[in-house]
């Protein structure tokens, strides 16, 4: 917010707006109070705002900031309950753009801790203090202090001790800390930001464009793994960045939305994302995105109440699926080969690299603390996305293990997986086959005869439309037995039978990877999974090439439907390391 | 043992016997060759334990005895010596291998003949002769339909009928059936049936490529014997019952083509081109003097050609798979064939013109949307 008017006084709330904008308890954890104090030097128009904590946040947490300050005189307001600056009625709830407007913030956290702040507005004579403590003024008066706010909050829930039993060990309060920081900051990229925990700054950001932001709150590690995604449409506006495939992470930690400048938390948002993943990650992994959509005003619902994380939209379906086919098509364009970290490296999407708080950060010691100079450093810093786009063009080196196909693309080493890439392939066919409506099956001269199981033949009942759709004839033979006289064709080089067992299997076990997707694509991909070539099988230069040949061609060739990557690049620059052809 | 012999019939030897060596050999001595010497020749043998090759180069025993050596040193050597005579030699009680020839001296470190597996030394009940000539041509013309899928192992083998006074091969692999059948000097017995692994048959083939005269084929318990002139291979059977064929042979058909083999499996392989993608699928449809065969594939892109042929009956439009055809075309062995056709949805047949020894079956790719 600037200050470009006048500032207005500070006021109590009539009683019938307070009664309407009360959002219940305020304070609930050290980072609760974190985020209210920050939002308050953000809605004073701060360029600069600093936070310390010590004690994971209960023995002090002090946010500084260059805003607009507080008049002397209103000091003592800002400390009572429903008083704010910020609206004057419950008409104005409609208009409001800042964070703040309940009057409720300082209040709430005097009540539980002791509170000074110490505040002078540009041009005045002095800074004001004022101490507040378990609700009850204990000082106020004149004192030295720079322009802007600094407010200082020590012995959180001093008087509440349940409250503190509530809490989690002391890494994680401190976790949740720098990740409300981190949101904070990526809401306002032109704010300069510092964090300082125990002693240590693990974040400083000059001002920056979004993209910037994004990409220095995803982390040094990730540069290299990052996508720059912007759209635009009757819907929406979107700018982001995606991490690749490879740094997808086993918690949903590395996930922003922001949704008209402020960080939400938006299931639609997390389904969309996960959706357009979808197939390039495992199941159990989420990516690492940060997303900010502006959507007009009337496309959210305003029945949540604004001071809420959650939002939700009008339209979700339409907005979902605009966001995922956005999303998708980045990613298309985009390189998605996993790359092999350079030697000595840790790699990207580990643990070590994506933990909360403790992760490397670079501190103050080693640089003034932008990540982009330390990633440049190692010459690990790509700007924009990544280099080379879509899939390279291999040459064949050969197979190792029997496993992989090993080959050379512009210098780089490549390695394939047979099986993913097959698979991926093959899935693709009968997808395409079955969205054309088409289907091919090759029939069999000598039918085989499958026995059955009473739950696999209660099963068949029910899927055996599914079946023949993609290519099974299955005919009662017997009381507990089918024929089969004719299979998927794609798959005519593997056994029937087992193939046939597989695909009802795969449909059987709802709580297998699998589950949640419609019956086609879970039997397309049994069928896919169980023809594809195999790790162990030995292959031809031809059958190799032909493997490339069709891979290239696929619309997402770097991993199979579970997510596995089917390509691992390892740089010529890591190989020269190797060699110590460059250091 | 010390034995002499002469180089190309000694390498000859060792080329042939170490085909039946896997390279995932279990054990050290099943990479190696077995060389026994007695009387005036020198057995070479080697296996993999479901398929033994023998091989007898003619040699001056000077004495007798028995070593094994590994399989790809003693080929390396052997290849590389000057065309002549070659010494082995091998001091009694050792398995350590001196291999002489003009001023070239190996020595080469083996394995003692005794751990080598037995092979049966009996010849078996001869079950029949028949010549070697044809009898590569009925391996080569069945063999390649065998199935790979481990799941069904009898048919991964090739099924050998002698009944009365023809002998038949037929192999399937579920998609399609090859069936060569020929008539052979009576055997003796009744009803004789086995099913005997691809591996052995394609081994077999590629030894009788370069053998003139007669084949007997013969069991001994629960395995067939392959006596070559020079040579003989011992394998292992299929266990299992190799479905009824019979009835898989179409008797009668609603469309018969006559067409020019390499005319069609040009056609064919040219079609294939643009079929790749899918199942390698090509479609044909007959009428009036004319066989049209296409194949398209969505984001590739399609073919179309025509082939003067003769026909008779009503049009069977009918998709195959395009390698199912070319295997066979390849292999038939006639300037012309009948393409017999019973449906979009059953198998058809390929049979040359000329003899009826020979049939094809082939199921149908059904399309449909
Ligand atoms: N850092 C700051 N700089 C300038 N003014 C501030 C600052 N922090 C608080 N204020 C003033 O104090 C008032 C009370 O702050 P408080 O956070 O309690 O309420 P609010 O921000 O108006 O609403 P909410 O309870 O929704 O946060 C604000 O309206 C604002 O005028
Ligand atoms: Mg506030």
């Amino acid at each position: 917010m600037t200050a470009a008017q006048p500032r207005p006084a500070i006021q109590v709330l009539p009683p019938s707006a307070a009664e309407r904008i009360a959002a219940g308890e305020v304070v609930e954890r050290p980072a609760s109070v974190v985020k209210e104090l920050v939002e308050n030097s953000l809605d004073a128009g701060a360029r600069r705002i600093t936070v310390e904590i010590e004690g994971a946040g209960q023995r002090l947490i002090r946010v500084t900031d260059d805003g607009d300050g507080i008049p002397a005189g209103e000091l003592p307001l800002a400390f009572e309950r429903f008083a704010t600056s910020k609206i004057r009625s419950a008409a104005d709830l409609a208009r409001v753009r800042t964070y703040g407007f309940r009057g409720e913030a300082l209040p709430s956290i005097a009540a539980v801790a002791r509170v000074t702040m110490v505040t002078r507005p540009r041009g005045a004579e002095a800074a004001a203090r004022i101490v507040v403590s378990g609700g009850r003024r204990e000082a106020a008066g004149p004192t030295g202090g720079a322009d802007g706010t600094a407010v200082t909050v020590e012995h959180l829930f001093f008087n509440t001790p349940a409250r503190r039993e509530f809490l989690r060990s002391d890494p994680r309060e401190s976790a949740v800390i720098v990740e409300t920081v981190e949101g904070l900051a990526l809401a306002a990229p032109d704010v300069s930001f510092r964090l300082v925990l125990e002693g240590r700054e693990v974040l400083w950001t000059p001002p920056e464009p979004f993209a910037a932001r994004a990409r220095r709150i995803l982390g040094p590690q990730l540069v290299e793994h990052l996508l720059d995604l912007e759209a635009a449409g009757a819907l929406a506006r979107m700018a982001g960045v995606l991490g690749t495939p490879q740094v997808a992470q086993p918690r949903r930690a590395r996930q922003w939305f922001l949704v008209n400048g402020r960080v939400v938390r938006s299931a639609l948002l997390s389904r969309a994302l996960a959706e357009a993943f979808r197939t390039l990650i495992p199941e159990d992994r989420h990516p690492v995105a940060v997303l900010s959509l502006h959507v007009p005003p009337e496309e959210v619902d305003v029945n949540v109440h604004p001071r809420k994380a959650e939002v939700r939209f009008v339209d979700e379906r339409a907005l979902g699926g605009w966001v995922t086919s956005h999303i998708r098509r980045a990613l298309r364009e985009a390189h998605l080969a996993h790359v092999a970290p350079p030697p000595g490296a840790p790699e990207a999407g580990s643990a070590e690299a994506s933990a909360g708080p403790a992760r490397p950060y670079p501190g103050p010691a080693e640089d003034a603390g932008t990540g982009a100079a330390v990633a440049e450093a190692e010459g690990l810093w790509i700007p924009g996305p990544a280099a080379a786009h879509g899939w390279p063009a291999i040459q064949l080196i050969g197979q190792l293990g029997l496993t992989y196909i090993v080959g050379d693309a512009g210098g780089d080493l490549v390695l394939i997986d047979q099986h993913a890439a097959h698979e991926r392939i093959l899935f693709e066919r009968l997808m395409d086959l079955r969205a054309a409506g088409g289907v091919e099956a090759q029939g069999l001269v000598v039918p085989v005869a499958v026995e059955l199981t009473r739950a696999e033949a209660a099963l068949l009942e029910k899927v055996h439309p599914a079946l023949r759709a993609l290519g099974f004839e299955a005919e009662p033979f017997g009381p507990s037995a089918v024929r089969l006289t004719a299979i998927p064709a794609i798959a005519a080089r593997r056994s029937p039978e087992e193939l046939f067992r597989a695909c009802l299997r795969d449909l059987d076990d709802a709580g297998a990877a699998n589950a949640g997707r419609d019956l086609a694509e879970r039997l397309a991909i049994a069928t896919a999974c169980h023809t594809a070539l195999r790790a162990g099988d030995r292959l031809d230069p031809s059958t190799m090439r032909a493997l490339l040949d069709d891979l290239a061609r696929a619309r997402d060739p770097f991993s199979c439907f579970h997510g596995r990557p089917t390509m691992v690049r390892i740089r010529s620059r890591d190989v020269e390391r190797w060699f110590y052809r460059r250091m | 043992m010390r034995i002499h012999c002469v180089q190309h019939q000694l390498l000859r030897g060792v080329q042939t016997v170490a085909r039946a060596i896997s390279p995932r050999a279990s054990m050290p001595i099943l990479g190696n060759v077995l060389l026994e010497a007695s009387e005036d020749r020198v057995k070479l043998a080697a296996t993999d334990l479901e398929l033994g090759i023998e091989s007898y180069v003619e040699a001056t025993v000077a004495e007798d005895g028995a070593v094994t050596l590994p399989a790809r040193i003693l080929t390396d050597i052997v290849s590389n010596l000057p065309e002549g005579d070659v010494e082995i030699r091998v001091p009694e009680g050792e398995s350590r291998a001196t291999i002489t020839c003009e001023k070239v001296r190996f020595e080469v470190l083996g394995l003692p003949a005794a751990d080598f597996p037995v092979l049966p030394s009996s010849d078996g009940d001869v079950l029949v002769r028949l010549d070697a000539g044809l009898l590569r041509t009925m391996i080569r013309q069945t063999s390649f339909a065998v199935s790979t899928d481990e799941t069904r192992p009898f048919l991964t083998g090739v099924y050998l009928v002698l009944e009365g006074e023809t002998g038949q091969l037929v192999a399937t692999d579920g998609g399609r059936l090859a069936l060569r059948r020929a008539k052979i000097p009576s055997p003796e017995g009744g009803k004789i049936t086995a099913i005997v692994p691809g591996k052995t048959m394609s081994e077999l083939v590629r030894a009788l490529g370069g053998v003139e005269g007669e084949v007997t084929i013969a069991s001994h318990e629960n395995q067939v014997l392959f006596a070559l002139p020079g040579m003989r291979f011992i394998s292992r059977l299929i266990a299992g019952q190799f479905p009824n064929y019979e009835q898989v042979i179409p008797k009668e058909y609603k469309q018969r083509i006559r067409v020019g083999t390499e005319r069609l499996l040009r056609a064919v392989r040219r079609a294939s081109i643009t079929a790749r993608d899918s199942a390698n699928v090509v479609r044909l449809s007959a009428s009036d003097g004319t066989l049209t065969i296409t194949s398209n594939t969505p984001d590739v892109g399609t073919a179309e050609e025509q082939v003067g042929v003769e026909v008779e009956g009503d049009a069977v439009p009918v998709a195959f798979n395009a390698k199912f055809l070319m295997d066979a075309l390849g292999n038939i062995d006639a300037a012309e064939v009948f393409f017999d056709l019973t449906g979009p949805l059953s198998p058809g047949a390929l049979r040359p013109v000329e003899h009826p020894d020979y049939v094809y079956v082939l199921a149908p790719v059904r399309v449909y949307g």
